[in-house]
């Protein structure tokens, strides 16, 4: 036992709770807290609900960093290290929660190193409980907690000094990564204190500045890992190397729950390079020295495969029982006033399918996970993950072993989107399945995916059909009726518990079963769709399709009213101050109502989704069959604000992504395979393709929420409205593709 | 058999067979992974880089047709005053979300600039539109190329 785990032991905890957590997760934060304090160290541990549980001293008192929890280390050459809880996969987490610390540890953002965290308890979600990144909740969740973090050593850097000089810490006060004393005559940097901090007891309730305070959250803050990202040695999971490393790829069965029959590896054992050909559960791994020989390795082998429950998958014979289905009652999950009667009484009723397709998540940087196994059967993985939370246990569960034996370090993820949180952890458990079938070798494996396998290897945004219906009377919408069929994202995981509920999905009905609008009379109905296809959260998850259909139909709605879509948004949404405010001010920006050049048109949406608002105007023509789109204008609100440049940056880039959608992008089926390989049938769109986005942010002091998907689900809508503008034609079906030929 | 070459300066022997893609002689054999993989088939751009000035995408370059030439990645790119001009570019801009595409966007980026030292955006189209972003970063690309262009513009003045 080495000292750190003594002290850590022998700390006392705060309370009887505080005990069971610290019992029930300190295996995995000892490895981890015994690798911090490697040449002396000093954690206090925040753990669920942000309690202090203990400190963790260690050795060297000459030399002790402070490390006044699991997130934060300060040594004494001033280096200051934080371990970000969430994952940072484009978004700008790592510099938005260095920003939420440093506002309290009175350090300058750029001094602090952000690395990616350990799997690790003391790093699970806020809200979720376990280690995760996504559903837009990062910064928010975070929020109160990461100031925390850095008031708390703050507090404690204070003291330290306050005890050198013989003061008060009111006589004291933190600025700039130093200590001063309030008279001026002296300083002290952090570096020089974190010893003394080190050794003093963690304070509890420590105050948090009013946000009129602030000096840092709020206002634009450089990225902390643009420059390594621009220089390239910014190390994602696929960069990660390891002496004596290999590398492995997995020919995956061509149709879903496939399985191999036969394996000829004769060709593939005579490539160069190529070490092993071993069958694991989802298919056949080469191994080799590197992606090269393994991918040609791969490529000579001969495999006969039995087909499996998705053989017969094809998308035009689902497209038609779904859209069936769509004509019948499904499971109700609102049901406010009376539908039928309304449609009764009705001066029109109007009625469309509205469709959105299976869709990759493609994220730039393909799939990647290294295993390097010990002998005591745990291991070590170096992966680049939204979800350690579940990578971590089922990593161990496919080891046989307690998670305790296996460590898992993150990398920068080359985008995620969704698809690195995946909830049966596919690829990590693959990977540990490749390493133990040459567990004899030795060396560390690591598994990596091509283009191709990423977009044929499932996990899915599903594909949804809509059949809408609502009722106008009067010159008014007095009737809606949402029938939504697809399959279900969580049935079958770990969070079918708490997500599906008497058998609905809330991700199926998310963006619908909650819209605010005034109608009188709403029915929402759901048929949750059981196939072969796996499927899985993709940026906006449900609204990418509930939003598409809502925004778009209402469209179709205005139209028959006689009214504006602006207008019509207004009257519908009276009393919801935040979604009026992004659509008022989305529609001033893009001057909603002015002239427009011949032949392009516009369209406005406005969707709450992730607990953030946001509103989009699409101005769009046709151009050789072809929509063309010109310009995109947004509004957000997300409540307070870290780092509105990037919030700026999240918007841009989430219109583009729900562009590349609404234009072109889509997985589909022919007798069980995927149609799709690589960017040239997948396209997705390209400079010449992308419009500018402007983007406003909006703050009406209400409660914080989303960003990063919230700007994607008013986008397809909002074009679909502009196309028809441009031509007369609705779109009801994505992608658009050439459906405007 | 082997191929010699210059990688940012430095030259080095390899000994991947000759049709292995360049890509993979860097990334695996060398060990240099500033240089990015998106598609494997040109389609993408995040292995560009340059050789003997071109940008090509290593993906699909065999090593052997880069014996005896001057390779340049990334790593390097801030030696000359095109590359230094758009990396300072690319970080003034916060172009940057992931990250994993924009050594490749700025290779093709220099590239441009070398050729056209003020480019318009017909030229930008042009020039980027083999490099893909999935984050969807092109709007701010696009500002970084033009900031690019007048800080060489400036230097040339000055
Ligand atoms: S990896 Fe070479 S162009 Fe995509
Ligand atoms: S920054 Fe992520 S792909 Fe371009």
């Amino acid at each position: 036992m080495t000292r750190a785990d003594r002290t850590h032991d022998d700390a006392p905890p705060r309370d009887a709770a505080a005990r069971r957590d610290a019992t029930a997760f300190a295996p995995s934060r000892r490895a981890f807290l015994r690798g911090l304090a490697a040449g002396g160290g000093f954690v206090l541990a925040f753990g669920l609900g942000d309690r202090v549980l203990a400190h963790a001293l260690s050795a060297d008192a000459s030399d002790t960093p402070f490390e006044p929890n699991a997130f934060l280390r300060i040594a004494s050459d001033g280096t200051i290290t934080l371990f970000a809880k969430h994952d940072e996969m484009g978004q700008g987490i790592h510099t938005g929660l260095a920003i939420e610390v440093a506002e309290e540890l009175e350090a300058a953002v750029a001094d602090i190193d952000v690395r990616p965290a350990p799997a690790d308890r003391a790093f699970d979600h806020s809200l979720y409980g376990v280690q995760a990144t996504g559903g837009s909740t990062s910064t928010w969740t975070s929020f109160d907690q990461m100031r925390t973090v850095g008031a708390t050593a703050r507090v404690m850097l204070v003291a330290a000094a306050a005890a050198r000089w013989g003061l008060a810490p009111g006589d004291c006060v933190a600025r700039d990564g130093r200590v001063e004393r309030r008279d001026g005559t002296a300083a002290l940097t952090y570096g020089e204190l974190a010893t003394d901090a080190a050794r003093l007891p963690v304070p509890e309730d420590v105050p948090l500045k009013a946000p009129e305070r602030f000096r840092k959250i709020g206002r634009p803050t450089p990225r902390v890992d643009s420059p390594a990202k621009v220089r390239g040695t910014a190390l994602f999971s696929y960069d990660q190397r390891r002496p004596g490393m290999l590398t492995a790829m997995v020919e995956r069965a061509p149709t879903f729950g496939g399985s191999v029959a036969r394996v000829d590896d004769t060709a593939a054992l005579a490539i160069p390079g190529v070490r092993r050909v071993v069958v694991v559960p989802s298919g056949v791994a080469v191994v080799a020295d590197g992606f090269w020989a393994a991918r040609r390795g791969r490529a000579a082998l001969r495999v006969e495969w039995a087909d499996g429950p998705g053989a017969q998958l094809d998308s035009a014979r689902l497209r038609r029982e779904y859209t069936r289905r769509a004509g019948f009652p499904g499971n109700v999950v609102r049901a406010d006033g009376d539908f039928d009667a309304a449609a009764a009484d009705a001066d029109r009723v109007l009625e469309a399918t509205y469709e959105v397709p299976y869709m990759a998540h493609a994220p730039m940087e393909p799939l990647s996970c290294m295993v390097e196994l010990h002998e005591d059967g745990g291991a070590h993985l170096v992966t680049g993950s939204q979800f350690l939370g579940i990578d971590h246990p089922a990593a161990a569960a496919a080891l046989g072993v307690d998670p305790s034996r296996v460590t898992v370090e993150n990398s920068y993820l080359g985008g995620g989107f969704g698809r690195r949180a995946n909830p049966a952890a596919d690829f990590t458990v693959e990977a540990i399945h490749v390493a133990r079938a040459v567990r004899d070798l030795g060396v560390p494996v690591k598994t990596v995916w091509t283009r191709e396998d990423d977009l044929r290897g499932g996990w899915y945004r599903p594909l949804w059909v809509n059949g809408i219906t609502a009722a106008v009377k009067d010159g008014r919408l007095v009737g809606w009726r949402h029938r939504i069929v697809g399959q279900s994202i969580a049935t079958g995981t770990a969070f079918e518990g708490a997500m599906v509920i008497d058998g609905v999905d809330g991700t199926s009905v998310e963006g619908a079963a909650d819209m605010p609008h005034g109608i009188p009379n709403v029915r929402v109905e759901l048929h949750t769709m059981k196939l072969a296809v796996p499927v899985q959260w993709w940026r906006s998850v449900g609204h990418s399709n509930t939003a598409f259909a809502k925004e778009a139909f209402l469209d179709e709605c205005a139209e028959a009213c006689g009214k504006d879509g602006y207008a019509f948004r207004r009257e519908l949404l009276a009393g919801h101050e935040r979604l009026l405010a992004v659509l008022d001010r989305a529609a001033e920006a893009a001057g909603w109502g002015g002239p427009l050049p011949v032949g392009v048109g516009h369209g406005i949406s406005v969707h709450e989704s992730f607990e953030g608002f946001a509103a989009h105007v699409v101005e769009a023509s046709v151009v050789d069959g072809r929509p063309k789109v010109h310009r995109v204008v947004c509004a957000i609100d997300c409540g307070q604000v870290v780092n509105p440049d990037q919030v700026v940056s999240q918007m841009q880039g989430a219109a583009i992504f729900a562009l590349s959608a609404a234009v072109d992008a889509q997985i589909t089926f022919t007798d069980g395979r995927v149609d799709q390989s690589n960017f040239d049938d997948f396209p997705i769109l390209r400079m010449h393709e992308a419009p500018p986005v402007e983007v406003h942010i909006v703050d009406t002091g209400g409660k914080q929420g989303g960003i990063g998907e919230v700007g994607v689900p008013g986008v397809a809508p909002a074009l679909c409205a502009a196309l028809h503008g441009a031509t007369g034609r609705r779109i009801r079906r994505l992608p658009i593709g050439d459906q405007l030929g | 058999m082997s191929t010699t070459f210059t990688v940012d300066g430095r030259t080095v022997t390899v000994t991947s067979p000759p049709d292995t893609p360049l890509l993979w002689v860097l990334r695996d054999e060398l060990g240099l992974t500033g240089t990015k993989f998106g598609c494997g088939r040109a389609l993408c751009g995040a292995c560009t880089l340059h050789v003997d000035g071109e940008a090509v995408r290593a993906c699909v370059h065999p090593v052997g047709y880069a014996a005896g030439k001057d390779v340049r990645t990334i790593a390097t790119l801030e030696e000359s005053a095109e590359g230094r001009a758009v990396v300072d570019a690319w970080i003034a801009t916060e172009v940057v979300q992931c990250g994993w595409c924009q050594p490749g966007q700025c290779m093709s980026a220099a590239s441009l600039l070398a050729r056209k030292p003020t480019p318009d955006d017909e030229d930008i189209d042009a020039a980027m539109s083999g490099n893909l972003c999935r984050c969807g970063t092109y709007t701010r690309i696009r500002a970084a190329i033009h900031e690019a262009a007048r800080a060489l513009d400036g230097e040339a003045d000055g």
